[in-house]
């Protein structure tokens, strides 16, 4: 994988790559903590860990639509 | 005396340096999997990074809600692609073969759709300039992701 890729579109949203203090950052940073983990975990492991961020985003997105689509029908 | 202080940039350069060595490890050939979990699992958390951004820029008033709306909707599209593409790389229990990579190779396909839309429908359509280059920057993750599989 192209991680110097990732690693590089990530890091100008942390305070010591040139952006700000804040929830981008913290976001930023949490998807490289979670690139790191990897590491110390088996394939079935991440396989796994996938799948529950796949539910946890569905239900994230859904829970969007149905506040947008009510302030714009 | 005054305290020495480490330059910003030394900082960096090392956080770099202990990334890269720890997240660049030589893959287990026993495990030709591990490869395609890690790019499907960033994929994953790559999507999670960016409703969670989405969320935050539009509370703050960075995002329009009909912007937000836009970028709702793709990323529903692109995590459901990613979501079938994770079901069929689970469901693998050896190295795939030629037709395997071609079901795969398919499903990938409906990956790298699914985030272009997210891209030119959802995120190039954001007004506030710094919004937009923010959220862009998740989108190169997701891509640098789709490519481990570019040797399919």
């Amino acid at each position: 994988m192209d991680w110097l890729t990732i690693i590089t579109n990530l890091l100008p949203l942390l305070p010591g790559g040139g952006g700000q203090a804040g929830a981008l950052a913290q976001i930023a940073a949490d998807l490289i903590q979670r690139i790191k983990s990897q590491s110390g975990m088996t394939t079935e492991q991440i396989l796994d860990r996938a799948g529950v961020t796949l539910d946890d985003n569905k239900r994230m997105l859904l829970e969007d639509l149905e506040r947008l689509q009510g302030a714009n029908p | 005396m005054k305290p020495r202080r480490i330059p910003k940039l030394h900082i960096l350069g090392l956080v770099v340096f202990s990334l890269l060595l720890t997240a660049c490890p030589q893959e287990n050939p026993n495990d030709p999997l591990r490869k395609y979990a890690k790019a499907v699992d960033n994929m994953a958390g790559a999507i999670n990074s960016m409703i969670r951004a989405k969320r935050s820029l539009a509370s703050d008033g960075r995002i329009t809600p009909a912007e937000d709306l836009t970028l709702t909707k793709a990323l529903l599209v692109a995590n459901e692609a990613v979501s079938v593409f994770h079901k069929r790389v689970k469901s693998l229990t050896a190295a795939p073969d030629a037709s395997t990579k071609a079901e795969l190779i398919s499903l990938l396909n409906n990956v790298t759709t699914a985030v272009d839309d997210l891209n030119n429908q959802g995120v190039i359509g954001v007004g506030n300039a710094e919004s937009k280059q923010k959220l862009a920057r998740f989108i190169a993750t997701l891509k640098a992701a789709i490519t481990v599989f570019s040797g399919l």
